[in-house]
Parts: C-alpha cells; structure tokens; sequence
C-alpha cells in the first residue's frame, strides 16, 4: 500500500520547522546576552549544585580565584573557593551558607556577610546568595561576592578620626568640669539666684557633651573591636544602689521618683563598668522620656541568668519605631531634632546591646503607649572564673 | 583627716594641677606639683615624707607608666600611695599600672574634686 501525504500537513511541518528555527535562534541569542553580562560583570559570580560542585563560574571569580572556568567547573567548591569571616575570623565554607536560611547564616556571619579571601588580606567582599530552583529536582545556589574594600576601608579612617577626635576632646571637657565644679564649690554661697542657674545649665551642658563625647569612644571602640571586658567579683546590689545614688539630683528635679528596692543576691563575675554604662543609658533614658510619675528599678534571678530591668512611666514607644530601637542612631531623623532639645545622642541602646552580648547576656524591652517602658537585660550568673 | 597629708600631684595641664592643688590645700593637704615626669622623680627624690601622688599616665619627658616603675623599684617608697589617672576609662594602661604597683586609679572625666579627695582618704585611712 502506497503512502499518501497530505500536502497541507506537509506544509504545516515546514511551517513549524521553520518557527522552531527561528525560535531557537532568538534563545540562543538571549543566553549569549544574559552569558555576556554574567561573564563580563565585575562581580564575582558562581553557582553551585546540591553536592556543592560548580556549575557557573564568572571572569571575575577566574581571575579572582586563579582558574579556569573549564577547570572550576565540577569541582567541589570548596577546594577553589577559601573564604574567611570578617566577623568571627573564621573560615567560612559553602556550607555554611549555601542551601539555608538567609537569617540563620546572617545570625552566624553577621549582616552584611563580609569575607576575605584566604589568599588576599587585603580585599573585602560582601557575599550573597540566592537559592533557586532550576526544576522540581535540581537546586542551585547562585553566590556572587562583590568587592567593598574602599568602604571598608572608608569606615575604618572614620573610626580612627572619631577615635582621635574623641580623645582630643576629653582633656579640654574635664578641664571645664572641673573649674566649673571649683567655681560652684567656692562661690556658690555668693551667688544670686539666677547666676546660680547659669551656672547649674553650664554643668548639664557640659555633662551632656561628656557623654557625647564617651558614646563617640565607646562605638569607636566597639565598630573596631577594641572593646575591653574585664570581668570581676561584682556585688551587683551594691552596683545599682550606687547608680541609682547618683540620679539623687537630677531625679529630684524633675520632681521624679526612681525606686529600687534591695534585693540579696551572690556577687556576680561580671565587667562592673560595662554595666554601670547599661543601667546609666537605661536609667537617664527613662529619666529623659518621663513627665511625671517614677522610674523603678528591678532585679530578679533565675537558674541562669540575673535579670535588671528598668520601668518608666514615660509615654511609651510607637509600633513602628520598635525596630530601630537598638540599631545605630536609632531615633533617625526625629531623633536628631530631639537632640537638639536636649536627648542624647542616639547611640545609648545601640552600645548597650553591644556590650550586653560581649557579656553573653541580653538586652529587650515591652512598652505601652501612654503607660510607659520597661527596659531589661540580662547577665549570666558566674560564681567562679 | 587629723594627720596633714603630703600629696604630690603630677599633671602637665596646668588648669587642672592648679584646681586640684587648690582644692587639696583647702582641704588640709600639703599639696607639690610637677609638670612632668622627670620633675616628678625628682620631687620623690627631694620629698622622702610623700603620703600620696596622683600621677597623670599621659605626661611629658618621662610618661607615667615609666615614672611608676621607677618609684616602685626603690624600695624606700613602698610606703607612697600611688593614684594613676586617665581622662579614659578601661585602657589597658590602667592593668598595666597595677600589675606595677599602682595602688587605684582615678578617671578624671568622671569624678570632682571632692570625689578625689574622698577615694584618697580612704585609701589612706582604711574604715
């Protein structure tokens, strides 16, 4: 039997064929584009398999690791790419990253995650990772290191300015204080009314620039790592009794009441000046924030752990600004306008977090509006070295 | 205080030897100063009968740490109460002072004069 072919259809498959062509070449065309900018980019790129073998591998990350894509190309990642964390020194390997949670390695790494190569000590990169899904079987983790060693380096020379910068400035503020002390110690019974308040606002204002001043060293200290903590035998009662002792003045004032009542527990091995700044930040903030009404002071223990927290009957703090709370200048933009009306400097939670965690506690806070804050941290309990 | 005390107070920032010499004398003590560090060793020399100094880290010709090594190596001075003071807290300076015989230290930044004095006499008149 003869085969019969209908011409239409015959003509329907050039049709196709010709459409698929066409097609083809316009895909073609587009991987070469989108191989180009992946190629050419100053970025370091590279992707890889569940098994962490490469899979893509950019000019960049050619010269930056010295290989061939040809050569990179099934290799186990970690045997052509050594990268070490900025934040703890330590190596960082692909799996630590690849495959998980962003938050997770971000926790671990820090935020941005920086890394230096194992080979440069020089360059800085920041990394990032995506993890995407080819189709229902295959999973590839596409990393690309961008290189921000002048920020780096930028953020280092403004470290280094506000450290100098802040050192210069303590021995002119302790002059001030200190006359103005011997001034007010010698005069004081001379003076009328209103040059006793003159005097009075010189002291705040220069109180004010001091701490200024000592938050200024402490971000410097703690942005380049040279927070010292020195952790001794601390009688934490008697630490918080004197704290509070020294607010007597300023509480009394502003016609405030801060409270704390005794409670007995073991002394601590904690770093006493590091907290005595925490509960300075918490107390003075509170202070600050409270029209009328207390600030009252708690400490309690658990198995692990001393808690101190810090209540206010100030206005409380908004939803949205909850976030910022504890980052650097966490009060943004408001945040400066108010410190021209007499806060501080923005910088006070920031540090005690910081410090806190150097301490291997934690810091947190509830808050209603219009019924007030509660500031707490906590320290762990060590009774021995 | 019943017993006169006799301080030595080396500060180079002459505002701040000048109010605490003045305060000092107010309170009774028998204040000497020295601008710097050679100064100092030589008024320790000069003073055998010093009770207590306050020495500023950051001096010239001889630093601080320098010049309280050299007091503490001659054993005549064991006696001699010895305050270091910074305008900064926590430096590594300040562990380096004790472990050379430094007895406190004081951060002027942070205390008055009359918080001075009171850290003084209870080092040198323990309750």
């Amino acid at each position: 039997m003869e085969a019969t072919v209908n011409p239409n259809s015959n003509q329907l498959l050039k049709q196709i064929a010709k459409e698929l062509y066409i097609n083809n070449l316009e895909l073609n065309k587009q991987r070469k584009r989108i191989q180009e900018v992946l190629f050419q980019v100053a970025e370091i790129i590279f992707s890889i398999d569940q098994k962490f073998k490469i899979v893509v591998f950019n000019s960049s990350a050619e010269i930056a690791f010295n290989i061939s894509k040809e050569k990179a190309i099934g290799k186990h990642a970690d045997e052509i790419i050594n990268l070490i964390s900025h934040k703890n020194a330590q190596p960082i390997k692909t799996n630590d990253y690849a495959f998980l949670k962003k938050d997770k390695v971000k926790k671990d790494f820090g935020d941005p995650i920086i890394v230096k190569k194992e080979s440069d000590e020089g360059s800085y990169y920041k990394l990032n990772f995506n993890n995407i899904t080819i189709n229902s079987d295959t999973k590839e983790c596409v990393v690309s290191l961008s290189d921000i060693t002048d920020e780096i380096e930028l953020d280092r020379k403004k470290d280094e300015f506000i450290s100098i910068a802040s050192h210069e400035l303590k021995t002119p503020v302790t002059i001030i204080k200190t006359n103005l002390w011997m001034f007010e110690h010698t005069l004081k019974s001379k003076l009328n009314e209103s040059q006793i308040r003159l005097l009075n606002e010189t002291d705040e204002g220069i109180r004010r620039l001091s701490k200024i001043v000592s938050n200024l060293l402490d971000i410097s200290r703690i942005e380049q790592g040279r927070l010292v903590i020195e952790k001794k035998e601390t009688d934490i009662n008697q630490l918080i009794e004197e704290v509070v002792a020294s607010y007597k003045d300023l509480v009394h004032k502003k016609n405030l009441k801060l409270i704390y009542t005794k409670t007995r527990i073991k002394d601590t091995y904690t770093d006493r000046d590091k907290i005595v700044e925490i509960l300075d930040n918490l107390i003075s903030n509170g202070i600050k924030y409270t029209k009328q009404g207390h600030i009252k002071l708690k400490l309690s223990t658990s198995t692990k752990d001393i808690k101190i927290s810090v209540s206010d009957t100030g206005p409380g703090i908004a939803k949205k600004d909850y976030p910022r709370l504890f980052q650097k200048f966490g009060r943004g933009n408001a945040g400066l306008k108010q410190q021209t009306l007499g806060a501080s400097t923005g910088l006070g939670l920031y540090i005690s977090k910081r410090m806190i965690e150097e301490l291997g506690g934690k810091i947190g806070f509830s808050s209603e509006l219009g019924k007030g804050s509660t500031f707490w941290f906590t320290i762990p309990k060590l009774y021995t070295n | 205080m019943n017993k006169k005390y006799k301080i030595l107070i080396v500060e180079d920032e002459a505002s701040l030897r000048f109010v605490y010499s003045e305060y000092l004398d107010m309170e009774g003590f028998e204040v000497i100063q020295a601008e710097d560090g050679r100064e100092a060793l030589d008024l320790v020399k000069t003073n055998p009968d010093i009770d207590v100094i306050l020495l500023d880290l950051m001096i010239p010709k001889i630093d601080g740490i320098k010049v309280l090594e050299k007091i503490r190596s001659n054993p005549k001075n064991k006696s001699i109460k010895i305050f270091v003071m910074t305008v900064l807290s926590r430096e590594k300076v300040i562990k380096e002072a004790f472990d050379l015989g430094a007895d406190d230290y004081l951060i002027k930044d942070s205390l008055t004069p009359d918080q001075i004095k009171e850290e003084i006499i209870s080092l040198l008149e323990p309750r």
